[in-house]
């Protein structure tokens, strides 16, 4: 293969760096999501608000400002938070927001808003009798939440998952501002020194969409997973 | 000498939603091998009595005691709640319901939605759960649906499904919603046979329907409710054939 006059393996490092980003990230916004969907469905007026609050401020602020705030701004507060220690008990520590956890944490809570609306739809979307028979045979909330809730959810839910996941793998050229080398970040910086920008902008470029056709891949084949037990009655029906 | 428990017993049900008085203080006991059907109009109150039963709405009062357990309530800011829910569960796999629409879990099959609780809530191997499920499948005349989803199966089929889900349970009392309302004509037949196989074998049912044919045929106690009350109970040679008073005489009257 081309050696991309020397740029390759720090390409591919990149490369790793996005995709290991992106699926922590979606991990953490998943979580979140169905976190944020049941506060935004329970009747605790307190839990409720939280979660109003948390999609609100989310889905209304830039991605980017979001990031630099919890980047910087949480490299301050820990300062603020480990100076105090200091003063108060004499413990000397220091941490360093580490670029890439702060990457994960950032993104993850951007689309764990989005995931939330999603999941929240979804929730909605089953049919109360299904899970009045999961109750009324004595299933437990988890095991019911597991067994029936879940699984019939996931069929609603996956469209959505789906476009928030490709727009998230998008997201994460952001974090080369706040200092991580994603491939984007090895691209522009071998650009600069080079004066060749197709030579590593597309690469980059053909590598998201392979990434995104993969991904398009698997969630057909989950949709089609959870899509048993719906469709194609009429050719069974009689 | 012991006195054999009681499958079921509640003591005063009473149930409010908002303003309105639901179920204003309803009592039964259901022997081993009772059928007890409950008729009245709709809005009497007794598809809400039978949701009590499992506790799939919370009585505001009330006993209920089932197999000689007695659930414990506590009353907080909210109302009146289950002390343990665990205690709650547990009470639910002992009675199975089997309801208007059906609700089989529509990602499973047939076998799957049968063996779900008795793997999963009772704890039973996964092959004899199966072979167990089969032999009930092939009872309701659907071993051949076994592995067909809900929707690709009738309405009829369904039903009978889900009373084969129930008597996987092996539970100490079956309660039936309305458990025909939802058919086309033709498909009740098939359902109501299974029931009386059922009656016949000697199992513990309550029953909410407005099929008062099958009511006279294989009830042990009749329950007339109007308005959340308990407005004539006997057997139904008393109830059904007999109606004291004028309401129940034109519930019963047939309809043009």
């Amino acid at each position: 293969m081309i050696d991309l006059q020397g740029y390759g393996p720090r390409l591919l490092e990149g490369a790793l760096v996005t995709v290991e980003l992106a699926v922590l990230s979606l991990i953490l916004a998943v979580i979140l999501g169905l976190l944020t969907a049941s506060a935004k469905l329970s009747r605790n007026r307190l839990i409720h608000a939280l979660g109003t609050l948390y999609t609100t401020l989310v889905r209304g602020v830039p991605d980017l400002v979001l990031m630099m705030l919890l980047f910087y701004g949480g490299q301050i507060g820990i300062n603020m938070l480990t100076d105090q220690l200091y003063y108060a008990f004499d413990i000397d520590i220091f941490i360093n927001v580490n670029a890439f956890v702060a990457g994960v944490i950032t993104i993850g809570l951007i689309f764990g808003a989005y995931m939330g609306e999603t999941f929240r739809g979804a929730f909605q979307a089953v049919e109360e009798g299904q899970m009045e028979a999961a109750r009324a045979y004595g299933m437990s909330p988890l095991l019911a939440f597991r067994h029936v809730r879940f699984p019939l959810m996931m069929r609603h839910a996956l469209p959505g998952i789906g476009n928030n996941w490709m727009v998230l793998l998008k997201t994460t050229a952001l974090v080369s501002i706040i200092g991580l080398t994603d491939m984007v970040r090895v691209a522009a910086e071998a650009t600069k020194a080079t004066h060749e920008p197709f030579m590593f902008m597309i690469p980059v470029a053909m590598v998201y969409l392979l990434i995104a056709t993969l991904s398009e891949w698997g969630f057909a084949r989950l949709t089609k997973r959870y899509n048993t037990g719906f469709g194609e009655s009429s050719e069974w029906n009689n | 000498m012991a006195a054999t428990p009681i499958p079921l017993e509640a003591q005063g049900i009473k149930k409010r939603f908002g303003d309105v008085e639901v179920l204003k203080g309803i009592s039964l006991q259901a022997h081993k091998g009772d059928v007890i059907t409950m008729i009245g109009a709709s809005g009497s109150g007794k598809s809400t009595f039978l949701r009590c039963m499992n506790l799939l709405e919370q009585p505001d009062e009330g006993e209920l005691i089932v197999h000689n357990e007695k659930i414990n309530f506590r009353t907080t800011k909210k109302g009146r709640e289950p002390t343990d829910w665990k205690q709650v569960e547990r009470i639910r796999a002992k009675l199975s319901m089997v309801f208007q629409n059906f609700n089989l879990w529509s990602h499973m099959t047939l076998l799957e939605n049968v063996i779900e609780a008795p793997v999963h809530v009772l704890g039973k191997p996964r092959k004899q759960a199966i072979e167990e499920a089969r032999a009930l499948l092939d009872r309701v005349g659907l071993l051949d649906r076994a592995d067909y989803f809900p929707t690709q199966m009738s309405g009829g089929q369904q039903q009978r499904g889900a009373i084969a889900r129930a008597l996987a349970m092996d539970p100490e009392v079956m309660l039936f919603d309305e458990p025909t309302s939802a058919l086309d004509p033709e498909l009740v037949g098939d359902v109501l046979k299974v029931m009386r196989d059922l009656a016949d074998e000697g199992r513990t049912m309550i029953l909410v329907t407005h099929e008062i044919a099958f009511a006279r045929d294989v009830s042990s106690q009749v329950i007339y409710l109007h308005q959340g009350v308990v407005e004539e109970t006997g057997t139904p040679a008393d109830v059904l054939d007999n109606p004291r008073s004028e309401r129940l005489r034109q519930f019963l009257a047939p309809k043009h």
